[in-house]
């Protein structure tokens, strides 16, 4: 029979979050986003560093939510979900870049201003 | 006043069109609503003369036993089948006639809804619901499990789908459907073009048995992953499954993007937005590039199952372990892949540079070759083989001759010089109906005759089945060889007249002959259910063994038509058909000496439940709503079917137990049976 951790299901592989982890991932995610509303808002940065500076930041929100939320983690019982996760991530990248490739290329032979689009 | 009570239902031309139409649409629409209201007359009639309201309720309409489940699909599946059929025997009459001066029968606005009809129905309600009714009937039984992953969701899927599909048919009666080709391509599906309640129906049905087929890709993914008894790894699944797999695998990647696709256009359609406009920045090729990142892997999401059933029919009926069964799993997977990164050669003709249809012409023909493999490996099954020459056998190796036609004509089409030739050609729309007629309706046929015993617990006529594989064969032949002719003519596709200098008509002609012997096999097909049906007691159709055709999976191995429970104690597999091995070996199903007596436990199983039947019948009345522009119904059924949700998710009663003396009983019942039967 399935023994049950407080948030691991040995039978599964499932993970369950904890009172805790949802609190402290909800707490981690206000917390990025305000600091991004205050870069952009009060510590005037030039705007090429705004850009990266709030690139990792959303970048950081979707690590904090994928582990405190979708309960991603290296755990060997997870291998599934660690492993669903990333093909997802390589054919979005794939259909991302395709797009970006054949869009480009088509506005190109065709004289269209992509900026435009 | 009216309108915001009834939104656009007030108007009569929106509602009523073919009113306003000449008098032959009239009797073409009245001649199809007298047929509706007689069977409905006929199936509501005989539910009640023969008192079976609360039977339907109790045993099908609440159930979330896949078998039960996998049965709904079919029929579902069957009668859209008919619709979509007499769809395309109305366009080759139209076709055969309009020639000179002659326009055929049918006016210009009521041919763009049949066409766009046809190719919407055979593809979402046709091929897709099938191909779940395998999924459901098969998947659980050939890795031991008693039930899918997620049972509720299961019946909701199948609830979705038929909100779906009954939106696609109340668009006959009650306004229009789309214009705009099955894929609804803007600009013309734009509201500037496409005024009509048409698109919305489009956009409302495919939204709505999309989301449920997404989350039946979920829920065969996790119950593969998860589910399977013990000592089945993954490369002892029979392929069928790993088939499923990979299919619910595209499926999950895949739909949400279709999903998209239609909410962008929805977007514009409804809130004068513009992503696929004309103007304003709108980009139309957008549509078309995301479109067919759904699409492509679409066509593969069909086909991957029909390989899994030839592989199971070939291997069950050449008396043979599969040939190369790692190649065969590692083909599929290839193939899975393979078909995420090929889109593009669906619009060859936008404006691309040679750089991209380069890359997505040489990816496309690389398909062929893990294809190729699969084909190589069926014909290696069969060399030396004791074959017995049933229907199925008879499906596989038409499917051979025409799939193999059917792609090689698509490696001539993936060169985009041909292409750009054959665009938008009939020679394309014979290409497509080449490989999913020879390829996955072959396929589907061949896996309905073979597992039909295992879930109705009989056989199908093979003589009526044979005859109406050859009607198949010849009339697909005879239907579509023309049709690869006038494309090399130029004929365009969805062509609704033309000139008699072109000399098309003759062909059309013989095309529309094809069509007639392919209704003969139909007419075939529905003979051999009813015989059968007729017949099923008789000794030659029935199947008391389970085992009809001393197969080699698991599911052979337990009563036809199985009890609800499936499996009374867990299967123990070791090795790639395992039921065989159990035979041949003279094991139990659990692997072990016959004389080792079973020991059966208390089994966990689902409660049913109707939630799924009512979000159902929500999503439709919310998706009609939003069609007609009844913004307060539209309101009123979304809330309720969340309510419906968090309703039920404060349901704990959701499961039981059936006690071990219960499964005993029910067992040795069986056993009697059999001993009575004299075996």
């Amino acid at each position: 029979m399935a023994k049950k951790y407080d948030h691991f299901d040995t039978d599964t592989g499932a993970l369950y979050g904890t009172r805790k982890s949802y609190i402290k991932g909800f707490i981690l995610s206000i917390l990025l986003t305000l600091f991004s509303f205050y870069l952009v808002g009060m510590s005037g940065l030039p705007q090429s560093t705004l850009y990266v500076a709030v690139g990792v930041l959303a970048l950081v929100q979707l690590f904090v939510q994928l582990v405190f939320f979708l309960h991603l983690s290296f755990h060997s019982k997870t291998t599934w979900n660690l492993l669903s996760f990333a093909f997802t991530a390589v054919m979005v990248f794939i259909f991302v870049v395709g797009t970006m490739w054949i869009m480009y290329n088509l506005y190109e032979n065709m004289g269209m201003n992509a900026m435009a689009m | 006043m009216l309108e915001t009570i009834i939104g656009k239902l007030s108007n009569p031309q929106e509602v009523f069109p073919y009113m306003y139409e000449p008098l032959s649409q009239q009797l073409i629409i009245f001649s199809m609503l007298g047929f509706i209201v007689l069977a409905g007359i006929a199936v509501v009639g005989g539910i009640t003369y023969f008192k079976k309201w609360a039977y339907l309720w109790r045993e099908w309409i609440v159930t979330v036993d896949h078998k039960r489940i996998g049965a709904m699909y079919l029929i579902v599946a069957f009668v859209m089948l008919f619709r979509g059929f007499v769809d395309a025997v109305m366009m080759r009459t139209q076709q055969a006639l309009s020639s000179g001066d002659s326009y055929g029968y049918l006016v210009p606005q009521h041919f763009d809804q049949v066409f766009t009809a046809h190719g919407v129905i055979m593809i979402f309600f046709v091929a897709m619901p099938l191909m779940f009714a395998f999924f459901n009937w098969v998947v659980p039984l050939q890795i031991g499990a008693r039930d899918v992953a997620f049972p509720v969701l299961n019946s909701l899927s199948f609830w979705l789908f038929v909100a779906g599909a009954l939106l696609a048919n109340v668009s006959l009666l009650i306004g229009d459907f789309s214009h705009a080709g099955w894929l609804a391509y803007p600009p013309f599906s734009e509201i500037a073009y496409s005024p009509t309640v048409g698109t919305d129906y489009y956009i409302w049905a495919v939204q709505i048995s999309g989301i449920g087929s997404l989350m039946s890709g979920i829920n065969f993914f996790v119950t593969i992953l998860k589910m399977r008894c013990p000592g089945m790894t993954l490369m002892r699944m029979p392929i069928f499954t790993w088939t499923a797999l990979c299919s619910s695998i595209l499926i999950m990647i895949i739909f949400p993007v279709l999903t998209v696709a239609l909410a962008l256009l929805g977007f514009d359609r409804y809130m004068d937005m513009h992503f696929f406009t004309t103007n304003f920045g709108g980009d139309q090729m957008m549509y078309v590039n995301l479109v067919w990142i759904w699409g492509h892997p679409e066509v593969y999401v069909l086909v991957l199952p029909a390989f899994g059933i030839y592989s199971e029919v070939v291997a069950t009926f050449s008396r043979k372990p599969l040939f190369g069964y790692a190649t065969m799993v590692w083909a599929t997977a290839v193939i899975t892949i393979l078909s995420f990164l090929v889109w593009a050669h669906h619009f060859f003709t936008m404006g691309a540079g040679a750089d991209v249809n380069a890359v997505f012409g040489i990816l496309t023909m690389i398909i062929s070759i893990p294809t190729g493999v699969k084909i190589f490996n069926w014909l290696f099954t069969m060399y030396r083989g004791r074959i017995t020459f049933t229907s199925p056998m008879y499906w596989l190796m038409g499917f051979f001759i025409t799939f193999t036609i059917g792609g090689m004509t698509g490696v001539m089409l993936a060169v985009p010089g041909i292409d750009f030739q054959a665009h938008n050609s009939t020679f394309l729309v014979a290409h497509f109906h080449n490989t999913i007629i020879g390829g996955v309706v072959f396929g589907y046929f061949a896996g309905i005759t073979y597992w039909f015993p295992k879930i109705f617990g009989f056989k199908l006529n093979e003589r009526l089945g044979k005859c109406a594989f050859w009607c198949w064969l010849v009339g697909f032949f005879v239907a579509f060889v023309p049709v690869y002719i006038l494309g090399g003519m130029g004929m365009t596709r969805r062509l609704y007249h033309y000139d008699a200098s072109t000399g098309y008509q003759p062909y059309l002609i013989v095309a529309g002959i094809g069509a007639a012997i392919i209704a003969l096999g139909v007419v075939f097909q529905v003979l051999q259910i009813i015989i059968s049906i007729k017949n099923k007691n008789k000794k030659e159709y029935r199947d008391l063994t389970g085992d009809p055709w001393d197969g080699r999976t698991l599911e052979w191995a337990i009563a036809s038509p199985p009890p609800f429970y499936n499996f009374a104690v867990d299967p123990v597999v070791k090795g790639i058909d395992a039921f065989w091995e159990q035979k041949e070996k003279g094991f139990n199903i659990q692997s072990n000496p016959k004389s080792e007596k079973l020991h059966y436990q208390d089994i966990h199983m689902p409660r049913n439940t109707a939630v799924g039947f009512v979000v159902g019948i929500l999503a439709f009345i919310f998706s009609f709503a939003m069609i007609w522009h009844i913004w307060w119904l539209g309101i009123i059924s979304l809330v309720a079917t969340i309510g419906t949700l968090v309703i039920r998710s404060f349901n704990y009663d959701t499961d039981y137990y059936l006690k071990a003396d219960e499964v005993e009983r029910i067992e040795m019942q069986h056993q009697q049976e059999l001993a009575r039967a004299g075996l």
